[in-house]
């Protein structure tokens, strides 16, 4: 039987999974996109984005361009743990399937 | 809602993200206004300075127009791409030239052999074509833009092959020139009036659009 616990509950919450997707989908995303893709208010993703940086899955970076830019990327440690984490899914469904 | 219900739901949501984290807009805004302005300027040369050489005035003004926006396009893609940290031939990009190869195989070949009275609803097409051909990893707008390339393409054609007396002028340097129905007035109107169509309309999507505007994985 498949051990539950296992699912990673920082990233098992759909606003943080949304944003982990997306920064695995490409090297780095700045915040107004991100905000505009996942359509959360401000203060809803800079929550969650909090919450990654803290536990180690996202890198912030901060630029001085036109007008000072955030840019936010997954860590080596926040791409194993979404790799991870989509490994468990993939197991919980196919374990569903076969009940 | 029970676990497997919930994982499903997840393996949904990071499907759709993924899908729309992409997207690829292989023509950017400013590569259309680049695009419609060169087009609209070189249209308005007179077609009887172009009639040189068989036809090839013609045909080297508007290939010249072509390397100069796909050199345009080249350092918008690669300039956002730095800015990104992505490669500048990202999947995406791999994935939108392999979709549009045989279009413009299509259209190069056509360029060598056909004349050029009947080059612009041509090219429409194979532009058309290749736009679509890009649809399922593009923004919907392309796909527009596609349709009525193509739509707008078998017009002109049509229209040439009932007799349109404008699209004789290079045959026939003294016959009359309809507006918008000669080779150099269907340039404008295609490639030069609906190009600028496309920057305007694609920088007001572009407002609330999810990422890059150009080349965007």
């Amino acid at each position: 039987m498949f051990d539950f616990d296992q699912l990673d509950r920082t990233i098992h919450e759909k606003g943080r999974l949304g944003i982990m997707t997306l920064l695995a989908s490409r090297t780095s995303w700045t915040y107004q996109d991100l905000k505009a893709a996942l359509k959360l208010s401000d203060g809803n993703l800079a929550t969650h984005l909090r919450t990654l940086h803290d536990v180690g899955y996202v890198a912030v970076t901060k630029e001085m361009l036109a007008r000072p830019q955030t840019s936010y990327a997954l860590t080596a440690r926040g791409r194993e743990a979404y790799t991870k984490y989509i490994a468990i899914l993939e197991q919980i469904i196919k374990q569903g399937r076969a009940l | 809602m029970d676990l497997h219900r919930e994982a499903e739901e997840h393996l949904r949501t990071i499907r759709t993200l993924m899908e729309r984290a992409t997207v690829y807009r292989a023509i950017s805004a400013p590569t259309a206004a680049i695009a419609g302005f060169l087009s609209i300027g070189c249209g308005l040369i007179p077609e009887n300075r172009l009639i040189v050489a068989g036809g090839w005035g013609f045909k080297a003004l508007w290939l010249t127009v072509l390397v100069v926006v796909l050199a345009a396009n080249a350092w918008l893609i690669r300039r956002n791409a730095l800015r990104r940290g992505d490669p500048f031939v990202s999947p995406a990009m791999r994935m939108a030239l392999l979709a549009v190869a045989p279009h413009v195989l299509v259209a190069l070949l056509a360029t060598i052999v056909l004349p050029p009275s009947v080059l612009p609803p041509t090219w429409m097409l194979c532009y058309g074509f290749a736009l679509l051909a890009t649809q399922s990893f593009a923004p919907p707008i392309i796909a527009l833009f596609g349709w009525i390339f193509l739509i707008y393409g078998l017009c002109n054609g049509l229209y040439d092959l009932c007799g349109n007396p404008g699209a004789g002028g290079f045959d026939q340097s003294d016959g009359p020139a309809l507006i918008f129905t000669s080779p150099q007035h269907q340039m404008i109107g295609s490639f030069g009036v609906l190009h600028l169509i496309y920057a305007i309309l694609a920088r007001e999507v572009g407002g609330q659009r999810i990422a890059g505007a150009e080349g965007t994985t």
